[in-house]
């Protein structure tokens, strides 16, 4: 009877709110109009108002296309596909997103309370509706929380309720099957399900629940338990740890990698080494590792394994640079800031790098930040740094610029008078431009600039100038996922201009230049898991400027003299393999072949073949254009690496090298006013070769690495100059200098930290550098063509880097150098003969100068970790050479009373202390 | 000179009396801005706390709420009090079944007289969306209205009909000087509303002498001054979760979150646990730290702050079939503002600030930082203000002392997203990259018997410690402070734009201004019509500092 009198209620409800928008029709033809002009073209034509939120209707464009219809009905077509549904109540429509309004009063609303069990409530899905604040899902994930379970309200007492939920992954949210959960007083128990639900009767009260499953942290859940309830819980796998173990992939490198004698350096470690004047200088870097030497104290030019100044082939960003130094040395011509890394390799060189004969410094820039422009400024007291990067036009494109300049006369000031310094002035800047484009994952376009300028002078009148310049483009391109190919094309240039204008009437500019274009094509291809092969070519032409001697000024009586112009191309192709025969053995093997092109036109002497060319064996002169002369031959790169285990190595490589190009140099340092002479028709090209082997062994857990390499090394037609050569201006070169053979043999041990509070690295060096002239045509060779030690031959060596972080900020280091003194030969008597004066001087190089020892430490402290501060400052305190051991640059003699007496010049012959500030914006 | 800090005033354990010296006894007035509702629809509260006279009192901090069915609580909160006055809103569960519920109120205080001084008033729930309303065979008369008393001050709107979609004003004339609260409330008027002056029928039924002897042998309940007492019970999770006795361990209380709300506890010798504390209010995450001496671990059990109730039988509501229309409207209305304006009806006011006011000596947000992948990085490269310092193999994080010269030899209070931290070596070991700020505070801090020398307060990213370890000693729990201020909502119509919006606003309650502020002996409220039509009243009623009820009531139409 009730159920009757409702239903009728309902009847008269419904069939009265129908009516009302029965009687309305809309007719509408809207194509992709905004739903605004729908709604607004239904509410013209009708009483209706439509209702939606700006949210879901704002943007949306709808179709509509109806007559005489049921505006609702035609609104829900036309909604159709949007998730938007139209509740009708009253005189108005509701478009909401995913529901429905329920615009009736239950069927049974009036219904007897018998008659209704729990079922028929949830039939309305009320949750679908309204948020229900007293059911909100619990998710138990704590061990140390306590979850309510039911209406606190409700009493307790003893009964036993049912609490079920589901246990799932914690991070996965999977449902988690076969999870025991149980109580242990009383003791109940209950599993998971396929699905991961869980139901368990437990007496109301406070509960642990002891949570375990196959693989997963034992864990467990505090409850209080009113009444029943749900309780979902999430569970964390079991990690197993491995004792904090991180594998550095770089750590494990030395050991693992074929290449024998390479060192990696990242920036980070660079700027550990403590420096003179604090200045960050990456040549300073390598010559504080082993194997490397240097001539004098203030020369950026470096010996590797006794190979000459000449024989390192220095690339900045593939580009080559003749002059490595700012400031006679002081630095190095390569910006700090603007770098990312530093290779060098003194063994086994790449296959894709020839050239030069004794070793490769691959020094390499960063990439532009790609997100956001950022400049940083650095004032330092010697020198002032200023970079920019950042993406250009999109975030495929970034670029990076830096320059760096100095104002370091007042140091220069500072020398001692008879250095000849204190009247000079000197200057430099340098100039880094990169832009690096991605086009799309397989293809990268990089462009880079350098420039450097260099000027000093000692007076007035005496003025030198050099510059180097490299400008490349390089472009990286996947063909598939398996081979990698970069080509580059690049332009290199070197020169220097000295200029004298003492005296006015013998007042002379002289210049000198390299220009070099170059193409090479690299090839990287992952052949299987077995091999990885690098093939590839390379072309490089010269063309040199010997020299020119210009009169300066109008007062000049100087004439002009011009060298003929040098111009050779070296083209080359190469192929190697890396193969991994086991996990345990690989071995490298590469071919090179280059070869050289000499070309014309040019004229040249021919010599007899029987005597040392010399201006009296001179058979004619010939002037021929096109290819003068070739020379070519195989390069062979060969590496084996056995690896005994995961941290000990042995390993072995056979390298042979040609070189083409030879530096022409009085002293035993580079200097800028060295000369390069191109091998021609007379010079034939260097060549190298070398025997190493190594065992490699890291400890505890990868943190130290020990190192001890032996190797023999074996030089021919390296230039040596006859007595009283003339290097500047000489048209016929060949006639002054001598083919000289060298041999190099030597062990080096070293023991580097690159992780934790002390790094660093210890290194001893025996090594020894002979020379021997056993040219059949000479008459008198040098110590009577018997080996004689090179200049550069220094057979002890000991080197400490260390640094001791005491936090990031705050850390001090030292650099400690010992090494033998290099040889030197000295005048022994004077004597007289035929009326004039003359020294007797000992065999080539038989004496040494003293030994070279020099402490540096340094207390560093780093920019403030607070990085949206203005400005950065870092600080470096430190003293050069803290013993204060004159350490003889050079040493001479000086006829005091007729008595020969030897002198020595130090140059940092006294502790310098100095301070070093930065300031970076 | 050490300054010496403490966070808690204790209070004093004395049965609070007044100026005559006679104990003071504390009742309840609970307002609601409709007498009837549906299920889901929100309650708007006003309470007022008053003397057992009537004249408002300033005692309690917190009033207790509850919605009572014949056998449990169905909705429980807590509304803060200030100087007697607080005001809060719910939403009636959706799912709760047709029937009279008991609306009652009571401060923590009122305990101690029992349960008929309570604030108590029928609460008829009709849920439009079950079927079976329950409902006697015979309809009977819907509930008279009863003597409307006459306004006691002048009431009067700029209109008498308005238009959907605009502003309103309410002038309040010739209101008593001594007004303590005044509230004005815009409410439609339809067929299912009772026309009832709750404050005078609840201020004529105020009893002095209702209040019930407390049994001799119950303790004394001490009234909530200052702001939640938290209750609880010391125990032994090993040891048959026995209460412990006869050790009385430091216990502190942390609220998880943002500023700095650390309460110590009184331990008495039965382990009772009690914790005092201010200014906590919304749904909180908790934790209880017991400094055992032994190094054992404890565990806090909390009570439930609510009363019990005597549950009794309510007499079944009617419901009338000619009230259909109007349900349906209700019901509806209900349904969109959820649905539109969900987002916006339950809006907070402005979070009460921490009673932990100094401002931190040093301040690091890590992001501005380099991010180091170790706390002890992080501590020794940039946090001057903290030092890990180890003693007997243990590490503790300690403070530089204010004179600079070096750290202190007792550690810091440690706090990670303010749960007290004992054991710094899980703070040593914790991943710095999951914290956002560090702050440090220097000083000497104390909190009932320990002392700690400066706070280290680390907070990560959502306020939530992910992967924090948290020693057995802690226990976490969810606790509901008394209410966060709440908005009404209205949305503007200053505009023909939003005029013309096509979000519907079905608001039934136009106005709930709990608390108007009084110009000399006048007020004016400004209001906002909605989208529905007919008529509404227009109320409003206070209580004077003398204990004097005043009202006044108007009816206004929609159109």
């Amino acid at each position: 009877m009730k159920k009757i009198i409702g239903l009728l209620c309902l009847l008269i409800v419904g069939t009265s709110i129908t009516a009302l928008h029965a009687q309305e029709k809309v007719t509408l033809a809207l194509d992709r109009a905004l739903a605004d002009e729908v709604f607004a073209g239904i509410e013209r034509q009708t009483s209706l108002l439509i209702y939606s939120h700006a949210a879901d209707t704002d943007s949306l464009r709808l179709s509509i296309h109806c007559t005489e219809a049921d505006p609702a009905d035609a609104l829900r077509e036309s909604l159709k596909g949007t998730g938007l549904n139209v509740s009708a109540f009253g005189n108005a429509l509701f478009v909401i997103r995913n529901k429905t309004l329920i615009t009736t009063l239950p069927r049974n609303f009036y219904a007897s309370t018998d008659a209704v069990d729990d079922a028929d409530l949830s039939a309305y899905n009320l949750a679908q509706l309204l948020p229900t604040s007293s059911s909100h899902e619990i998710k138990a994930t704590s061990e140390n929380k306590v979850y309510e379970i039911g209406n606190p309200s409700e009493s307790s007492g003893d009964r036993r309720v049912t609490v079920s939920g589901a246990v799932t992954h914690f991070k996965t949210g999977e449902p988690l099957p076969g999870v025991a959960l149980f109580i242990r007083e009383p003791l109940v128990a209950a599993t998971t399900d396929a699905y991961g639900n869980y139901t368990i009767g437990l007496p109301a009260g406070r509960h642990e629940l002891i949570i375990q499953g196959v693989g997963l942290k034992d864990t467990k859940r505090q409850l209080h338990i009113h009444g029943s309830g749900q309780l979902h819980i999430e569970l964390e796998e079991q990690v197993y740890s491995l004792n904090e173990v991180t594998v550095l992939s770089d750590r494990i490198a030395r050991v693992r990698s074929t290449n024998i004698g390479m060192e990696h350096l990242a920036m980070r470690e660079i700027k550990n080494i403590p420096m003179a004047f604090g200045e960050v200088d990456v040549i300073k870097v390598v010559l504080s590792l082993p194997g490397v030497k240097s001539a004098g104290e203030v020369s950026s030019g470096f010996n590797v394994r006794g190979g000459a100044t000449d024989q390192n082939l220095i690339l900045l960003n593939e580009g080559t640079v003749y002059n490595p130094t700012h400031l006679f040395g002081f630095f190095s011509a390569f910006n700090p800031d603007l770098l990312r890394d530093m290779e060098l390799y003194k063994s086994s060189i790449p296959v894709k790098y020839g050239g030069r004969i004794s070793s490769v410094l691959d020094i390499n820039t960063r990439e532009g930040n790609k997100k956001k422009v950022v400049g940083s400024a650095s004032l330092g007291l010697l020198t002032s740094r200023l970079s920019v990067e950042g993406p250009l036009l999109s975030d495929k494109t970034s670029f990076l610029l830096g320059g760096r300049t100095t104002y370091s006369d007042w140091i220069l000031k500072q020398t001692p008078e008879k250095s000849g310094y204190r009247n000079g002035s000197a200057g430099f800047y340098d100039l880094n431009a990169n832009l690096s484009h991605k086009f799309d994952e397989q293809n990268n376009l990089y462009l880079n600039g350098y420039f450097s300028h260099d000027r000093f002078s000692f007076n007035a009148y005496e003025k030198y100038a050099y510059r180097n310049a490299n400008a490349s483009l390089k472009w990286r391109h996947l063909f598939g996922d398996r081979l990698t190919g970069v080509f580059i094309a690049g332009y290199d240039h070197y020169d220097y201009l000295m200029r004298n204008t003492d005296h006015p009437a013998s007042a002379f500019s002289l210049d000198f230049g390299i220009e070099q274009l170059f193409a090479k094509a690299d090839f990287t291809w992952y052949a299987n898991d077995k091999h990885t092969v690098d093939f590839g070519l390379s072309a490089l032409q010269y063309s040199l400027n010997p020299g020119r001697y210009l009169p300066a000024g109008s007062e000049s009586l100087v004439a002009a003299d011009h060298m003929q112009r040098e111009t050779a191309v070296e083209p080359a192709v190469y192929v190697g393999d890396r193969w991994d025969i086991t996990p345990a053995l690989s071995l490298n093997m590469g071919l090179r072949w280059a070869a050289l092109g000499v070309l014309g036109p040019r004229t040249y002497n021919v010599y007899a073949t029987e005597a040392l060319p010399s201006l009296a064996t001179v058979t004619e002169t010939v002037t021929q254009a096109g290819v003068l002369k070739t020379y070519h031959g195989p390069e062979i790169r060969a590496a084996l690496h056995y690896a005994f285990s995961s941290d000990l190595s042995a390993k072995a490589g056979f390298n042979t090298m040609r070189q083409n190009i030879h530096k022409l140099s009085n002293t035993t340092v580079m200097s800028p006013t060295d000369t390069w002479k191109l091998s021609d028709v007379n010079i034939r090209p260097q060549t190298g070769m070398q025997i190493a082997a190594g065992l490699y062994k890291n400890f505890t857990q990868h943190a130290i690495d020990a190192s001890i390499e032996v190797y023999y090394k074996t030089m021919d037609n390296y230039l040596d100059y006859r007595k009283g050569a003339e290097l500047m201006m000489n048209h016929h070169i060949e006639t002054d200098v001598l083919e000289t053979k060298g041999r190099a043999y030597g062990a080096e041990l070293m023991i580097r930290k690159t992780q934790g509070k002390l790094n660093g690295w210890v290194s001893y060096t025996y090594s020894r550098t002979h020379l021997r002239q056993d040219h059949p045509l000479v008459i008198d060779p040098v110590n009577g063509g018997n080996w004689y030690p090179a200049d550069f031959d220094k057979p002890h060596d000991f080197k400490l880097a260390g640094n001791y972080k005491f936090t990031h900020r705050f850390s001090v280091s030292v650099n400690c150098d010992y090494s033998t003194g290099r040889p030197i030969t000295l005048p022994l008597a004077k004597y007289q003969m035929t009326g004039g004066e003359f020294v007797y001087y000992s065999d080539r190089n038989q004496y040494r100068i003293p030994d070279f020892f020099r402490v540096d430490v340094s207390m560093n402290i780093e920019p403030s970790h607070h990085l949206t501060l203005l400005t950065h400052s870092s600080f470096s305190l430190g003293v050069y050479n803290v013993t204060g051991r004159r350490n003889a640059y050079s040493v001479y003699y000086v006829a005091e009373e007729g008595k020969l007496n030897g002198y020595r010049l130090a140059i940092f012959g006294i502790p310098i202390p100095y301070i070093a500030y930065n300031i970076k914006f | 000179m050490k300054t010496k800090y403490l966070l808690i005033r204790l209070l004093c354990l004395l049965p609070v009396a007044d100026l005559t010296g006679q104990e003071l006894n504390e009742r309840i007035y609970l307002q609601t801005d409709k007498t009837l509702y549906l299920a889901g629809e929100t309650v708007w509260l006003k309470a007022v706390a008053t003397d057992a006279s009537g004249r408002p009192s300033d005692l309690s901090k917190v009033a207790y709420v509850e919605v009572l069915d014949d056998a449990s609580a169905q909705v429980q909160l807590k509304l803060a009090l200030e100087k007697g006055v607080g005001e809060g809103v719910f939403i009636l569960p959706v799912g709760l079944p047709t029937g009279n519920y008991l609306l009652t109120a009571y401060t923590r205080y009122m305990q101690n007289d029992g349960e008929s001084t309570y604030f108590r008033q029928l609460l008829p729930v009709v849920n439009t969306f079950i079927e079976g309303v329950r409902t006697t065979d015979v309809p009977t008369a819907p509930p008279q209205p009863d003597g409307m008393p006459s306004n006691t001050f002048a009431l009067h709107t700029d209109r008498a009909v308005y238009p959907a979609r605009a502003t309103g004003t309410i002038r309040l004339n010739g209101l008593p000087d001594d007004l303590h609260t005044l509230s004005v409330s815009v409410v439609g008027y339809d067929s299912l509303s009772v026309t009832t002056n709750h404050i005078v029928r609840w201020h004529e039924s105020l009893d002095a002498d209702a209040t019930q002897r407390r049994p001799d042998n119950s303790p004394y309940i001490l009234p909530e001054y200052e702001g939640p007492i938290i209750t609880g019970k010391l125990v032994d999770p090993t040891a048959d979760e026995s209460p412990i006795v006869n050790l009385k361990p430091i216990v502190l209380l942390g609220a998880i979150g943002d500023g700095i709300r650390l309460f110590n506890a009184e331990v008495d010798n039965d382990g009772n646990v009690v914790f005092y504390t201010r200014r906590l209010t919304g749904m909180r995450e908790m934790a209880t730290v017991v400094l055992s001496p032994s190094g054992q671990a404890y565990r806090v059990d909390v009570h439930s702050p609510f009363a019990h109730h005597t549950f009794r039988p309510l007499p079944t509501p009617v419901v009338l079939p000619q009230w259909n229309d109007c349900l349906l409207q209700r019901s509806v209305a209900l349904q969109i503002m959820q649905t539109y304006m969900g987002d916006s009806l339950l809006l907070s006011g402005k979070p009460e600030p921490s009673p932990f006011r100094r401002t931190p000596t040093w301040c690091y947000p890590l992001d501005e930082y380099t991010r180091f992948t170790t706390m002890a990085e992080v501590i020794t490269e940039f946090v001057i203000g903290l030092r890990f310092r180890q003693t007997n193999g243990k590490r503790m994080l300690t403070t530089l002392t204010e004179d600079r010269t070096g750290f202190a030899s007792e550690p810091a209070l440690v706090l990670v997203d303010g749960i007290p931290i004992a054991d710094h070596e899980a703070i040593y070991r914790y991943n710095p990259l999951l914290v956002k700020e560090i702050e440090v505070y220097q000083g000497r801090f104390v909190f009932g018997g320990a002392v700690f020398e400066g706070i280290a307060s680390f907070k990560t990213y959502n306020l939530d410690y992910p992967g924090l370890e948290i020693a057995p000693t802690t226990q976490l729990f969810d606790y509901e402070g008394p209410q966060a201020s709440r908005r009404f909502y209205a949305p503007a119509y200053t505009d023909e734009k939003q005029r013309a919006s096509r979000l519907p606003d079905y608001r039934h309650t136009l106005l709930w201004a709990p608390q108007v502020t009084i110009n000399g002996r006048s007020a004016r409220v400004d209001f906002i019509t909605s989208d529905l039509k007919g008529d509404f009243v227009v109320k409003a009623e206070g209580l004077t500092r003398a204990g004097v009820p005043v009202y006044a009531s108007l009816r206004i139409k929609v159109e």
